[in-house]
């Protein structure tokens, strides 16, 4: 480097670049924890929401499908019935009648099939 | 394999050391002061995030990233920003703008490659083989490039060299 370079040089360094702000590290890191917080605080919401909609808004059963459930089981099988009807079937329609009775819902109570089915 | 980071500290003390030329070098690049100013803050905010590996060469790292930052600015505003003619990023050792802004009107005369390096020399403090390495070319030109700029800096602030 020639030495007239050198003078040169020297008086270039003689400037010095302009001041600039600070580094906003605190900005930065506080915008990161706001939003990892609200990130927090949004999939909080969320869940608890979820769970009280499903825990409040679970569907009560259908009434037709308690009533069915709420049926007296017959204590004869089908194989047994099938047997009845095909060698008496006078005894077949008395049982059916009498059963009839005590296994179909009440066709006049607030679940009753009828109203159930009118319902629906 | 573990990825080694800079931590904090070692960010805020390259801010604190170069911060201002690197805003600098920016503006040196044809970008405003205040966009210069984003620039490096974005990339140093980065690196306290601590997602970039820690480099080699720091100074050469930052200035590189800072410079393809600009490229990448320049390129988005989708025109060739012209150097700013009032605004001043060098200070006067006495404190007269006018003999700045007579300096930068010498750079802003000079060819971007040569501009740029005589920035890296005088005011980054780099080596030519450390420009050259920056700027992956070789040290010849590297060399010449910054001597030619000098001569062309010379011929327009009227120095004269020897007594």
């Amino acid at each position: 480097m020639q030495p007239h370079d050198e003078d040169l040089e020297r008086y270039l360094k003689k400037f010095q670049p302009r001041a600039i702000r600070r580094l906003d590290v605190r900005r930065q890191t506080g915008n990161s924890w706001l939003r990892r917080m609200a990130a927090v605080v949004v999939f909080a919401g969320i869940i608890s929401l979820w769970y009280a909609q499903r825990k409040t808004a679970k569907p009560p059963e259908k009434p037709r499908i308690q009533a069915i459930r709420n049926m007296p089981q017959t204590h004869m099988s089908t194989p047994v019935l099938t047997k009845l009807a095909l060698d008496d079937s006078k005894a077949f329609d008395a049982l059916l009648t009498n059963e009839s009775r005590t296994v179909l819902p009440s066709m006049q109570g607030e679940q009753s099939a009828l109203r159930v089915l009118a319902n629906d | 394999m573990i990825t080694e980071i800079l931590k904090t500290a070692e960010v805020k003390s390259l801010y604190e050391k170069h911060g201002s030329a690197l805003v600098a070098y920016v503006c040196c690049c044809g970008v405003d002061f205040a966009s210069a100013e984003d620039v490096v803050q974005q990339l140093f905010l980065k690196l306290l995030q601590g997602h970039t590996p820690k480099p080699q060469t720091p100074l050469a790292y930052l200035y590189r990233a800072v410079r393809n930052a600009s490229l990448n600015l320049r390129r988005n505003l989708q025109r060739e920003v012209e150097m700013q003619e009032s605004e001043t990023w060098l200070v006067a050792p006495n404190g007269h703008p006018e003999e700045v802004l007579t300096l930068q009107a010498a750079l802003r005369e000079l060819p971007e490659e040569q501009r740029e390096s005589v920035f890296l020399r005088v005011w980054a403090g780099m080596t030519v083989q450390e420009i050259a390495d920056m700027l992956d070319i070789p040290i010849s030109t590297a060399a010449s490039r910054y001597r030619y700029s000098l001569e062309k800096l010379r011929e327009r602030l009227q120095l004269v060299a020897e007594p």
